[in-house]
């Protein structure tokens, strides 16, 4: 009798979520004359503050232009994936088929936008990555686009300015195997360091901490004052935690959206990582065009905080988009608006022109930046 | 007396997968189809999961790992020709020729994870419970790392994508039906009372006669094959497969499933898989309209909390309802034939 009870109750819980759920989606569903954009990205797990930060940025960029140029009012519709590739594609689906969306943008890494290439060229809808930037993305994929530079462009930066600005002939790079934008950058920043002449040391950043500081150790006996450092803060903090032990204090260099993640997250261990640069998007120092001003205005407002790069790269994404579907005579029209979107054209902005080509790859100025006691500051703006 | 019950309901599942499957690939949308196909997926992992964890007692985390396997084995053999040296540009020269159809790749996926089963079974399976669990945790981590390094093969972190997209319902279907079915005719088999006779006393199941090891390792190679299986179905159905996707997450979900459903009911592991995977689905609405995200697994969590507070044995316990058996209510080593 219990266990009937039990389940009884367990079936008239899950009867009444359901119900209440779907039921919300089907209002949702029918209401007014909308644009509909679909948003995927993590949302909650423990990229969470990844996703809810670009949320803000498009939540923002939508503040700024809330209809189209028609009239019609957009609608932004989320869907959490953890960065896991299985829930992307899930939400994909519901998106384009449930939802009707006209368009998405995709917020997670390089592997899940990947893992959606072949059901987007399918669906035939356009997608915008606007954080992921690894140069597969683009490649064969003649429906997803990406805002930033890729990681070709971004790790050969980093290489020729630790060659030829700092002048260094040796370089030790830390590898974090398990994620494929820390093993492309970290090849491909060998790759182009060996072909000017300088050497690099590999040591893995996926052996524990013992490990590694005994790696850091061997690092510091041949004598290598720069390591590249392609990977997640959290990995960052453990190698400054480490090198604050010993009296090694080589030049670490990163790659983009770390220092986003170290003020987002490690606020009190950036005296850590003093001096650190890395590349990235954006810069602070940097006096913004008029629509960086405008959306750095609005996001204070709204969320009462400067906002950081993956704000920025929401906000971007979300206003090249919205101006893709304008140019669109039928703004449903999947084709249409991926088409526009490949053929952006000096689109002004947080700090200057973005191009799209023809081929989904965008077009849009590198920054250095170093951590200047706590606070980011430029170094050099590459075009 | 053996009641004929199961024989017609298991006709009456393959008449209704058949019309099923069908009826729905021709009315459901694409977002539809791949939550069917996902639940398909879970049940045959859920019921695979079953034999090894329900029938023979061995707590294994490495059900992904086999899953892994047989989604890269599957995706490798069936890779289209021409994108190979695009995609795979260092891959071994042996296996740049070698391409099969979707069918007997997944054969041989299955087969693959079940080799690799054995042969992980000789050392692991001397271990019980906690440390059995540590140790398939040990080789999850191991099949991912290998997984990982091994770039020329499986591209690293990155993984194999743009693979065919062969999975469609009357595939999961298929393998569904298989699945329970060889896993129902294991479970009220001499076999199946020998698994859980092991899993209830071993050393007295060892002094009437039973093989221990050979018990036990059947069970994990049953497991591992239909993991390996349902690997090349999802790696099909979704297009990729990756490192990253064959996690411990995946382990407790699967987990969860055979615990909620009853360790050692397929019955259970069936039924918690449709509910556990439709339930995840049905909160995304709400997920997307109050914005609080993870909700899912929030509740799946207290589900199980709930489900272990109030009836640890699961569902359905050990046994079959009764509407599925006919007369058999609770199987144990003892009753039945």
């Amino acid at each position: 009798m219990k266990t009937y009870s039990l389940l009884f109750i367990i079936f008239i819980a899950s009867v009444s979520v359901l119900a209440t759920g779907c039921e919300k989606a089907k209002r949702e569903a029918v209401t007014g004359d909308s644009v509909k954009i679909g948003v995927i990205g993590p949302m909650s797990g423990s990229d969470e503050e990844w996703g809810q930060s670009c949320l803000e940025g498009i939540k923002t960029a939508l503040k700024l232009q809330p209809t189209l140029d028609n009239g019609s009012l957009i609608k932004i519709i989320v869907e959490d994936d953890q960065n896991q590739s299985i829930l992307a594609q899930k939400a994909l689906l519901k998106l384009v088929e449930d939802d009707d969306v006209s368009s998405i943008i995709i917020m997670s890494s390089s592997e899940v936008v990947l893992a959606l290439a072949e059901l987007a060229k399918r669906l035939k809808t356009p997608i915008f990555a606007v954080t992921s930037t690894h140069p597969d993305i683009t490649e064969n994929n003649s429906y997803i686009s990406q805002l930033l530079f890729d990681d070709h462009f971004q790790a050969s930066v980093a290489s020729l300015y630790v060659r030829d600005e700092l002048l260094a002939e040796r370089v030790g790079v830390v590898i974090d195997k398990t994620n494929t934008h820390s093993e492309y950058l970290a090849r491909q920043f060998i790759s182009k360091f060996a072909s000017t002449g300088g050497t690099c040391i590999e040591i893995s950043a996926n052996n524990g901490d013992e490990e590694l500081l005994a790696s850091l150790e061997f690092l510091q006996v041949q004598k290598i004052n720069f390591l590249y450092v392609p990977l997640e803060a959290e990995h960052v903090v453990t190698i400054a935690q480490l090198l604050h032990q010993t009296d090694y204090h080589p030049v670490m260099i990163g790659s983009d959206g770390l220092q986003a993640m170290m003020l987002l997250q490690y606020q009190e261990e950036l005296y850590l990582v003093n001096g650190m640069l890395a590349t990235d998007p954006y810069s602070s120092t940097i006096s913004p065009t008029d629509y960086g001003e405008r959306m750095q205005r609005l996001f204070q407002k709204s969320f009462s905080t400067p906002g950081t790069v993956l704000a920025a790269q929401g906000a971007e994404g979300t206003s090249i988009m919205l101006s893709a579907i304008n140019r669109c005579p039928e703004q449903s029209d999947r084709s249409c608006i991926n088409q526009m979107l490949r053929s952006t054209r000096d689109f002004v902005g947080f700090l200057g022109k973005i191009s799209i080509d023809e081929n989904g790859k965008a077009e849009r100025p590198i920054f250095i930046n170093t951590v200047d006691n706590s606070k980011l500051r430029s170094v050099v703006k590459v075009y | 007396m053996e009641s004929n019950r199961p024989r017609y309901c298991l006709g009456l599942l393959i008449m209704f997968m058949v019309v099923f499957s069908l009826g729905i690939e021709r009315t459901a949308n694409d977002y539809i189809l791949a939550i069917v196909s996902f639940t398909g997926i879970n049940i045959i992992l859920a019921v695979s999961l079953n034999v090894t964890n329900g029938f023979a007692g061995l707590f294994s985390l490495g059900h992904p790992a086999f899953m892994a396997i047989g989604g890269y084995t599957t995706a490798l053999l069936t890779f289209s020709m021409e994108k190979k040296p695009l995609f795979l540009p260092d891959l071994p020269q042996w296996l740049i020729p070698v391409h099969l159809p979707f069918f007997p790749a997944l054969l041989v996926g299955g087969c693959f994870a079940a080799l690799v089963a054995q042969i992980v079974g000789i050392s692991v399976l001397r271990l019980k419970g906690h440390y059995l669990a540590v140790a398939t945790m040990g080789f999850l981590i191991i099949v991912q790392v290998l997984l990982n390094n091994a770039n020329s093969i499986t591209r690293g972190p990155l993984g194999l994508n743009g693979l065919e997209e062969f999975t469609n319902v009357s595939w999961v279907a298929g393998w569904v039906v298989v699945t329970i079915y060889t896993c129902w005719k294991i479970k009220f088999s001499s076999l199946g009372r020998s698994m859980l006779a092991v899993k209830e006393d071993s050393m007295a199941a060892n002094s009437l006669g039973v093989d221990l090891f050979y018990t036990r390792n059947f069970a994990l190679t049953v497991g591992a094959f239909f993991a390996g299986v349902a690997g090349g179905l999802w790696g099909h159905l979704i297009t990729a497969v990756t490192p990253g996707s064959f996690s411990l997450i995946m382990s407790f979900n699967i987990i969860v499933m055979v615990v909620v459903g009853g360790t050692g009911s397929i019955t259970g592991s069936v039924t918690a898989a449709i509910i556990f995977t439709l339930a995840i689905e049905c909160f995304r609405p709400l997920e997307e309209n109050f914005g609080i995200y993870g909700v899912g697994e929030i509740v799946i969590s207290l589900v199980l909390i709930l489900i272990l507070i109030f009836k640890p044995s699961g569902m359905f316990g050990t046994g079959e309802p009764k509407f599925v058996t006919g007369k058999y209510k609770q199987l144990s080593p003892t009753n039945g034939k």
